[in-house]
């Protein structure tokens, strides 16, 4: 009776005292020690009493594979990274329930937005970058970087790495049915194809390529973080392709409230002052303090036209890509 | 004299009749259950794989091109791998074979360089061979303007071939090494010399069982994954491990990936079948001789080979002087470090556990029934080795299914020991398979005579023959677990991460310094262990 007495002592404050659980299902970049993660984890976990358990997957390609496999079953509350290209897919699963913003809240926001399941947190657009002190004659424009056979390019794959499909999609924006010539023009300079934006940038930094794909805003960590001013994006005449990064609540979250208290927080300052030094993207509220010296590294490239890319979309750009390297 | 009748009667009656009435079976159940259980979770697996199929809506396999060309490029870079190690590993072997060096030296080098972590390899050759590497600075250094890029097939057959050279040299030196001596004295007699004796005379000992480490190089080579995420550059150089790693992680498409990973199992059985005849030979890689007897001198050629692949062996290493130099006390006490190392060890010692158990009983049930001459001993060898043509991905994916449809009452930890395991399994009887088998007809006799039980038998006769046998594998199998990547690519989570995952998360984040000093300290632990072991095992002196 007295163990069964100090037993209850003991566990039940303990069970009591214990805070509720967050889990998020991100990419490995957003919750390492550089990335916007442990930041956004303090920010929140001061208003919301609770405790926010990161689980990542190598790249934002796997983050939906990894709950489609089992779906959900894992219990993860929110899945954070995706971007626009894979919405479209994301919404086919089913397993994403509708967000509780109001439109006022969405039209606050920088960039337009409507869609009913998922939520911006972030934005960029795609572009090549180089190191001015190694190239100092960069091309001008996407036909000129074709056709530049001295330039060695590293890409992602579009079949498993976002940036790869953005790239994929932005040449087919600009090139429409002319897309697999483009990409043929291409092959001979892609010395790497590699599986995600990280592997990919990093052997950029080792100097296996000249130029790699990555977004207008990859400048401002090397001038910012690194003191390093070398490293500049390539902005085309003909205009860059956008990425919108998305997080949505899961259907049978074991914490929806949590949840959407949180994608509520994602759209708020206390979320987005954390991104443009953290994740390096641009923020999607106005307001966000000490951008000046990010935009100054990172300005906001020409526009192509927001796309997005139902499954059937993804397929035809990855098989313009595929049909240039059989 | 009432004792000699019954010595008499014994054997004038023949063991045939002790056997019938006499035969000691106590623990042999008891040794055979992890086998049992084995063969159960080889049911389990089966079973949900069909369940899997049954229930699936659209059964539809995508053979796109690249899966075609994952095919192609599967055997193609085996094929080439496996003849340049081969080669390679013939000639370096004829060359530590002629030098002074002391073959106890000789087996422990060639044996540390076949199971050293393939991410410290990858990541010594980058350091070395990369485009920021040790050679483009040394280049630099003496204004020569020439760069060339390790990645592609060239990085991928090189370190391939690293591993495989060594255990094909490893394979080719004990043979040079159990040549009789007498058999020697007979060749330098005739005045015969090496390279005659080699081609001529000694060419049958040599080749003998010789398929059987072109089948092994070849299925190493096939079930490649972590060298080729590192070092293909381009989608075409895909193997179909890796094209059913991209299946399952990026498109969450089990079935293709069970069936790309079923058809890789019917290629690797295929390749295999000769193994299945070293029942009939045990000796494949056992040491008969303490020393050699050296009759062949060095000759300059052999000394500037043996210099060449020393700088092919070695220069990889220098990356753990580049981690040293970074020390980082912080990171090596961190959390996330302590964890992965907690999880590296817990990992490789519950995979050696249920390995090494596994792995008994079933050299246990083989004896049996090759001792009873049944046929069903082939059925044993089979099952041991089925579970390694299955890639390990897909039997992480399919396990992680399983689990996942249990609502994940197993810990992740547990999934990825039992598939290290499994791949394990197959190393240990294959290479305990000739000491078990030795002397068996003369063994079996002796315990019906004095009714032995099995588990006695096991524990005070056979560990006895091989315990040297087995400490050189549980050693090697403990530290190729622990440096294993492939099952841990679809496990890992923030809070379980093994040693190798998370140096490699920390190379990808380009935290270069702390990867290596890692890398270091994760050698460094291996080569103490192995060296440790090499005391054990070579204190009393000889090789036996």
């Amino acid at each position: 009776m007295r163990l069964l007495t100090l037993l209850i002592v003991f566990i039940l404050p303990t069970s009591v005292m214990a805070k509720e659980q967050l889990n998020i299902l991100t990419y490995d970049s957003f919750t390492s020690e550089w990335g916007p993660g442990p930041s956004i984890e303090k920010s929140f976990e001061e208003i919301c009493n609770c405790e926010i358990n990161w689980s990542t997957a190598d790249s934002s390609g796997a983050l939906l594979s990894r709950v489609k496999l089992t779906n959900n079953k894992e219990g993860f509350d929110i899945l954070l990274g995706i971007d626009d290209s894979l919405m479209s897919e994301a919404k086919d699963t089913k397993l994403f329930s509708n967000h509780s913003l109001s439109k006022d809240s969405l039209n606050s926001l920088n960039i337009d937005w409507s869609d009913e399941i998922f939520v911006p947190f972030d934005y960029g657009y795609f572009s090549f970058i180089y190191n001015s002190s190694k190239l100092t004659n960069p091309p001008k424009s996407f036909d000129e970087l074709a056709a530049r056979d001295d330039i060695r390019i590293i890409i992602m794959d579009p079949r498993t790495s976002t940036p790869g499909l953005g790239l994929a999609k932005w040449i087919y924006q600009l090139k429409g049915d002319e897309s697999k010539n483009f990409w043929t023009s291409l092959q001979d300079q892609i010395v790497i194809t590699s599986k995600s934006w990280s592997d990919g940038y990093g052997l950029f930094l080792e100097g296996e390529g000249d130029v790699v794909l990555s977004y207008s805003t990859s400048p401002a960590y090397h001038a910012i973080a690194e003191s390093d001013e070398n490293y500049k994006a390539i902005l085309f005449e003909e205009g860059h392709a956008e990425q919108i990064e998305v997080l949505g609540v899961l259907k049978n979250a074991p914490n929806k409230k949590l949840a959407e208290q949180f994608v509520k927080f994602a759209i708020t300052k206390g979320f987005q002052d954390h991104i443009p030094y953290g994740n390096w993207m641009y923020p999607i509220i106005d307001g966000v303090e000490g951008n000046s010296d990010f935009y100054k590294y990172a300005p906001v490239p020409n526009s192509l036209d927001r796309v997005y890319g139902s499954a059937k979309d993804k397929a035809l750009w990855i098989n313009y890509w595929s049909s240039s390297i059989e | 004299m009432g004792l000699l009748k019954i010595k008499l009667y014994g054997s004038i009656i023949g063991p045939q009749v002790l056997s019938k009435t006499n035969h000691n079976l106590e623990g042999s159940l008891l040794i055979k259950l992890p086998f049992y259980f084995y063969i159960l979770i080889l049911i389990t697996i089966g079973t949900s794989v069909l369940f899997f199929f049954y229930n699936l809506e659209d059964l539809s396999v995508s053979y796109d091109n690249f899966f075609k060309q994952s095919i192609k490029f599967t055997f193609f870079q085996a094929i080439l791998s496996t003849s340049i190690s081969i080669t390679f590993g013939f000639i370096l072997s004829l060359c530590l074979y002629l030098s002074n060096i002391k073959s106890q030296y000789i087996t422990t080098a060639l044996n540390f360089f076949f199971i050293a972590p393939v991410l410290f390899i990858s990541y010594g050759v980058i350091f070395i061979h990369g485009s920021n590497g040790l050679m483009q600075k040394i280049f630099q250094l003496f204004n020569l303007d020439f760069s060339y890029s390790f990645f592609g097939l060239v990085g991928i057959i090189y370190v391939t071939s690293f591993f495989n050279i060594a255990l094909s040299a490893n394979y080719f030196y004990r043979k040079l090494i159990n040549i009789p001596e007498n058999y020697l004295k007979l060749l330098t007699a005739n005045k015969i010399n090496f390279y005659l004796a080699l081609t001529k005379y000694l060419r049958p000992i040599i080749l003998n069982n010789f398929i059987i480490l072109v089948s092994m190089i070849l299925i190493f080579c096939i079930s490649n994954f972590t060298i080729i995420y590192i070092f293909a550059n381009s989608p075409l150089l895909t193997t179909i491990e890796l094209a059913i790693y991209q299946k399952i992680s990026f498109e969450a498409n089990i079935l293709d990936a069970v069936v790309y990973g079923f058809i890789q199992s019917g290629l690797i059985i295929i390749i295999l079948i000769p193994i299945l005849k070293l029942k009939n030979n045990f000796e494949l890689l056992t040491l008969k001789q303490s020393e050699i007897y050296r009759i062949y001198k060095p000759n300059l050629l052999s000394g500037i080979i043996l210099i060449i692949f020393c700088f092919y062996f070695f220069t990889p290493c220098l990356v753990i002087l580049k981690g040293l130099i970074n020390f980082n006390l912080d990171l090596l006490f961190s959390l996330g470090s302590l964890t992965a190392f907690m999880y590296s060890f817990l990992i490789a010692i519950s995979s050696l556990f249920i390995s090494l158990l596994i792995g008994l009983s079933s050299l246990f049930i083989t004896r049996g029934l090759y001792e009873k001459k049944s046929q069903l001993s082939n059925f044993i060898i089979f099952t041991i080795f089925i579970i390694s043509f299955i890639p390990a991905i897909t039997l992480s994916a399919i396990l992680f299914l399983i689990n996942s449809n249990l609502n994940f009452i197993l810990p992740n930890f547990l999934i990825v020991s039992f598939v290290n395991s499994f791949l394990l399994t197959p190393l240990i009887f294959l290479f305990l398979l000739p000491k078990f088998m030795e002397n068996n007809k003369h063994e079996r006799l002796k315990i019906i005579q004095f009714k032995i039980s099995p588990l006695v038998r096991l524990i005070k006769i056979d560990f006895l023959k091989f315990k040297k046998e087995l400490l050189i594998i549980c050693s090697s199998c403990f530290v190729l677990s622990m440096g294993d990547l492939t099952s841990i690519t679809l496990f890992n989570s923030n809070s379980f991460k093994t040693v190798p995952y998370l140096i490699s998360q920390l190379y990808s984040s380009y935290r270069y310094d702390d990867a290596f000093f890692l890398l270091a300290v994760f050698v460094i632990f291996i080569v103490f262990f192995l060296y440790s072991i090499n005391r054990v095992l070579y204190k009393n002196v000889g090789i036996k």
